[in-house]
């Protein structure tokens, strides 16, 4: 066989390009075993493209009810009880229910896009309700604006202003006209003991 | 629709946190109550009887919160701070920690001394802090002495203080 006669097939169903096309019709007029060969293809195809399309539920439906009936043979159960097995696992599986197997790398990198990107979403939504400093200031001035400290009690709260580390400084300036002097050792005592201007 | 998921979203976490937030007017309510006003009187006495120079000052403060004064002399440095940690009713344990620098008008030398005491107090009770030091024995006080006075009481919020600064300072001399 020719190398041309191997695009016979391919050629009868449009499917070659067009030099190796040209090719094939100029060798059909020269050669006439190619020519002949070309008819009967040609009549295979109109034929079969003629002629509709078999209905295969019938033959499915009686297939189906040999493969019954051997399971049941086989099996020791009825017909109907290997039917309903059978057309139970026949049933088409819910899209919810179907087990999608997807690898651990592609996993976690959905789960981190689906992080970044709901963070990004509320970052953008808290962005779109900020506001300005300006307008901060005239809000803290308004009436009846609450503001909310992040303490479970008072307890926390006094520990959170001592945290400040703050001391209360006074300065107190003496009279500049008197010398002063130790005299012993520094002393904290009661005004009740009598010591002092409280004798 | 995104916006109303994102405010559910935040709604959901600020009812998670408020548990452990308040209001604000409540803390300071509970603050108030917890608050304590310091006292002190520093004198300037002589021979330990007579006072020539006496200031009065008022400090409204916690519990465990230092209230702090310097005294500026001539010749004298005294800074004194003064805790108040409340106990249980009317028991206050006042810690009074003192650091004094002084000069010699001879030879210009520097002194310095410290002093850390404690003394547990009713609230309104007065107790006397020498940061130059007496001889108790003797009971001599020096010619000129530095005397300061401390009476921790309960804070009351009233209009007339609040009017005020939450400290408050009169002097008078001799």
């Amino acid at each position: 066989m020719s190398p041309e006669k191997d695009y016979i097939s391919a050629y009868l169903d449009g499917e070659i390009s067009a030099g190796w096309k040209n090719r094939i019709e100029r060798l059909a007029t020269e050669d006439e075993e190619l020519r002949d060969t070309l008819d009967r293809h040609r009549a295979v195809h109109e034929t079969l493209q003629s002629q509709s399309e078999p209905d295969f539920a019938d033959v499915a439906e009686r297939s189906w009810s040999i493969v019954c009936r051997r399971i049941a043979e086989s099996s020791g159960q009825t017909i109907p009880e290997v039917e309903k097995v059978l057309n139970r696992r026949r049933k088409p599986v819910s899209v919810w229910r179907r087990k999608v197997s997807v690898p651990i790398p592609v996993a976690t990198a959905a789960a981190l896009a689906v992080v970044f990107l709901t963070a990004f979403v509320l970052i953008r939504l808290s962005g779109i309700n900020r506001i300005d400093p300006s307008e901060a200031t005239v809000a803290q001035t308004m009436d009846g604006l609450k503001v909310t400290v992040s303490a479970k009690d008072v307890e926390q709260l006094l520990e959170i202003l001592n945290g400040q580390n703050k001391v209360q400084n006074v300065k107190i300036e003496l009279p500049v006209k008197h010398q002063f002097q130790m005299i012993g050792q520094p002393v904290l005592l009661r005004a009740s003991d009598g010591f002092g201007s409280f004798r | 629709m995104i916006r109303k998921v994102s405010a559910a979203f935040l709604l959901f976490a600020a009812v998670g946190t408020s548990a452990y937030a308040f209001d604000v007017e409540h803390a300071l309510k509970l603050l108030m109550d917890k608050a304590l006003s310091v006292h002190i009187t520093a004198r300037v006495t002589e021979d330990g009887k007579q006072t020539i120079w006496n200031m009065n000052l008022s400090e409204v403060t916690i519990s465990g919160r230092a209230v702090s004064i310097r005294l500026n002399g001539s010749n004298i440095v005294v800074v004194a701070q003064f805790t108040p940690y409340q106990e249980t009713g009317s028991q206050v344990l006042l810690v009074a920690q003192g650091q004094t620098w002084i000069t010699s008008p001879v030879n210009k030398e520097v002194k310095y001394a410290t002093s850390f005491k404690s003394l547990p107090i009713n609230l309104g009770e007065s107790v006397l802090f020498y940061p130059l030091g007496v001889n108790l024995q003797t009971e001599k006080y020096g010619n000129i002495n530095i005397e300061l006075e401390i009476q921790v009481v309960p804070y009351i919020s009233d209009k007339s203080k609040e009017k005020g600064d939450t400290g408050s300072a009169n002097q008078n001399q001799k």
